[in-house]
């Protein structure tokens, strides 16, 4: 049968709709978004979020946590040339995860890399003293940003998850590679 | 010297800073696009207070969240407050947080260490 023309139009929303459902839900998907992001953007989404919390009824101090968290990693995906940012959070029964992803620069990547490596085998003390360094900017041999990204930022998400930061790069072509970000939540805090 | 006021917007604090009385304010969210544009006025304001500041100065920080674009020129007004604090004037800064919010009793404990200023840290009572 030959399709008509309403048919060929709604036919691909169709049959991209339930992977996605069924992505989001088989991944605990609660939010996704993909788009600019801009401090407008910020305070409707942590409405959003504030209001499916509400409905499950979670812990104030996992909530403010996880508030605090994406403040900051909208940080991450604002302010870029490279198009936009995609933020995602989670929901497992154990934790909240967080994550941003951005495109930055193919050649930056090892720069990046090797940053949250490094963050990540800081303990929390060292931690605290690296984040008041960059924060009175008296930390000349650290970078202000790694691959366009502030490194005060990463900082932040290291101590506030109080956890390693989950990273990825996807390689895209010599100029671009997809970065993405994830702080985690354990609601045992 | 007049006073400075700025309003809240849904990413940016209510400023209250009234020479007359020596009592400042900061409260609500600080999420600016232009995290320096914003505070820079009221640094600037801070400069021309310190010269001729009352012998008691109170600051309030009651806010509710902030990114780290924000926390280094929240730092910057401490700094302007430190130095008048130095310079003998009596300053003292409440820094209030929410019971639930650990991180925002952290970042106050930032400053205290970071400062030398008279910082007290403060539950926020919920209404």
């Amino acid at each position: 049968m030959v399709a008509t023309q309403p048919e060929l139009l709604h036919r691909p929303a169709l049959s991209y709709a339930y992977p996605l459902y069924r992505n989001m839900l088989d991944n605990s998907i609660v939010f996704i978004y993909h788009g600019p992001i801009s401090p407008d953007l910020v305070v409707d989404v942590l409405n959003l979020v504030e209001y499916r919390l509400g409905d499950k009824g979670e812990d104030r101090r996992i909530s403010k946590k996880l508030f605090n968290i994406m403040v900051e990693t909208f940080v991450l995906g604002e302010q870029q040339s490279r198009g936009h940012a995609a933020l995602i959070v989670r929901q497992l029964p154990y934790l909240y995860s967080v994550s941003i992803g951005r495109r930055i620069s193919s050649p930056s990547v090892y720069e990046v890399k090797a940053y949250l490596d490094w963050v990540n085998t800081l303990l929390p003390e060292q931690l605290r003293e690296e984040y008041h360094r960059l924060l009175q900017n008296k930390a000349p041999e650290l970078p202000q940003h790694v691959g366009g990204i502030p490194s005060i930022s990463i900082l932040d998400l290291a101590r506030k998850s109080n956890d390693i930061l989950h990273y990825n790069f996807e390689y895209l072509d010599a100029e671009d590679s997809f970065f993405s970000l994830e702080a985690r939540i354990r609601k045992n805090i | 010297m007049e006073a400075l006021r700025i309003e809240s917007t849904h990413k940016t604090p209510r400023v209250i800073l009234d020479p007359e009385n020596g009592i400042f304010e900061f409260s609500g969210r600080s999420i600016p696009e232009d995290s320096v544009g914003f505070y820079l006025p009221i640094l600037d304001w801070l400069e021309k207070y310190a010269q001729q500041p009352l012998p008691q100065t109170h600051v309030r920080f009651d806010l509710e969240y902030f990114n780290t674009s924000s926390s280094k020129n929240i730092l910057e007004v401490l700094k302007r407050l430190e130095a008048i604090h130095t310079a003998g004037h009596e300053v003292r800064v409440t820094w209030y947080y929410d019971e639930d919010d650990e991180d925002m009793e952290e970042t106050g404990q930032d400053y205290q260490a970071l400062l030398n200023l008279p910082i007290e840290l403060a539950v926020k009572v919920q209404s």
